[in-house]
């Protein structure tokens, strides 16, 4: 039988991903029934898709960064393009780059080495560590708030992502699985700083009790095989 | 499946002949599980339906029912079977009755064929014997095809998400992952490996 299906490695994805309509998902199968083209790629996709979502964590750590490291240098290539155009039309324009950026250089030097303001009781040091508390992890930035359940699965309920706190932080979550859920708590570092298996889908962190730091802190939620739910939290 | 091809098969497991309905089971098996597969995700329930479908289509050919109603091709008829027990499925399912089936009363005389239905491995199973055979395929692939085959099945993006990523066309993204199937496809076939599918 010669096939006449030309959009075949789109419909068979939409087919794997279930998201044909159920009169095209029948007329599919019909022909995969008797299309042996269509059938080869078909469980050729599944099979890589199967794959690919199951092994690729142990098998290629490698490439599972691309997304998150080309969006965290992303900003950096729109830069260097951006002054890569206009040193091509105006070579003059590097110089005065090179200049004002030297300026910056040297106004920056002076004023962390000079300017002691005697009303800020933090020396230099602790600012520094202070400051680093409250950088952002670029991984974990990038899956925050996101639904990797729907939500009659699991609802977070508090707390709202990016809340400060001062004393005590309740976690609460509605889930509709039996299963127990894992919280734990990480430091913008992403070391593990608790971890717990409440059994009521409430979870209080006094951060005082635990000497926590001002800074910025993550959550998670994870069942046995899964994440589930990645949220933030600021200690002031 | 031609028609001829077709015809010979239902004439011989009409007459009796068990080879016959071991090769109609062998020839659409996979088609089937696809089908079912598709629709009902414990694999327990699936490899029931998947039975359920070729002994009730095996048995009308036997009895010559399938013959004397015959409205369609044999594959077709089969697909409107696999419908029906998925549908009966799930009619089953939200009633809360639990799917007792039991056919080594149908197949008393015909114990070889519900053995060679029963012999149906475990899907975890053969993910693990392909895993080795998988990674080999996709090590011989260059970068860029692997990155987009990443960016397509692991982080679920779309073409335009993933073209947009690596500062390529939509285009370039359905090529490279169609040229990564078709090398991937030429590769399984020159291997003749018998366990991918």
């Amino acid at each position: 039988m010669e096939c006449k299906i030309t959009n075949r490695s789109e419909l068979i994805e939409n087919y794997l991903r279930r998201e044909l309509p159920e009169n095209e998902m029948n007329s599919f199968e019909e022909h995969f029934l008797n299309c042996n083209k269509c059938f080869a790629e078909l469980q050729l996709t599944q099979q890589l898709m199967g794959f690919i979502k199951s092994e690729s964590k142990e098998l290629f750590p490698e490439y599972l960064h691309i997304s998150k490291t080309k969006e965290t240098f992303s900003l950096v290539e729109y830069v260097k393009n951006l002054l890569s155009i206009r040193w091509a039309i105006k070579p003059g324009l590097s110089y005065a780059f090179a200049i004002a950026f030297s300026g910056l250089i040297i106004i920056t030097i002076y004023n962390t080495t000079f300017n002691n303001d005697s009303a800020n009781s933090l020396n230099t040091g602790q600012t520094e560590q202070l400051s680093s508390n409250f950088i952002e992890s670029p991984d974990l930035e990038s899956i925050i708030n996101q639904e990797f359940r729907s939500e009659e699965v699991l609802k977070v309920l508090s707390p709202k992502v990016g809340e400060e706190v001062k004393n005590k932080l309740t976690f609460k979550w509605n889930s509709t699985t039996s299963e127990k859920l894992t919280i734990k708590i990480l430091s913008n570092k992403e070391d593990l700083l608790a971890e717990s298996t409440p059994v009521n889908n409430e979870y209080e962190l006094d951060v005082v009790a635990n000497n926590y730091k001002a800074g910025l802190y993550y959550w998670k939620l994870e069942s046995k095989d899964n994440l589930l739910y990645v949220g933030k939290f600021f200690v002031k | 499946m031609e028609i001829a091809k077709e015809q010979e098969i239902i004439n011989r497991i009409h007459d009796g002949d068990s080879s016959a309905e071991e090769e109609l089971i062998k020839l659409l098996y996979p088609r089937v599980k696809m089908i079912v597969g598709s629709r009902v995700a414990e694999h327990e329930v699936r490899r029931e339906i998947i039975n359920d479908i070729f002994v009730s289509v095996i048995l009308k050919i036997r009895d010559g029912s399938y013959e004397n109603e015959r409205e369609s091709t044999l594959i077709s008829y089969l697909n409107g079977v696999a419908r029906f027990k998925i549908q009966n499925y799930y009619r089953r399912y939200y009633r809360k009755i639990k799917m007792e089936v039991n056919y080594s009363e149908e197949f008393t005389d015909n114990k070889e064929l519900y053995d060679y239905i029963k012999l149906d491995v475990e899907e975890n199973e053969e993910i693990e014997q392909n895993k080795k055979f998988w990674k080999e395929m996709i090590n011989k692939l260059k970068p860029k095809y692997k990155n987009v085959l990443f960016l397509r099945y692991y982080d679920d993006l779309s073409v335009i998400e993933i073209g947009n990523k690596l500062n390529i066309s939509p285009q370039k993204v359905s090529d490279y992952l169609k040229y990564s199937k078709q090398l991937l496809l030429k590769e399984i076939s020159e291997n003749k490996n018998e366990n991918i599918f």
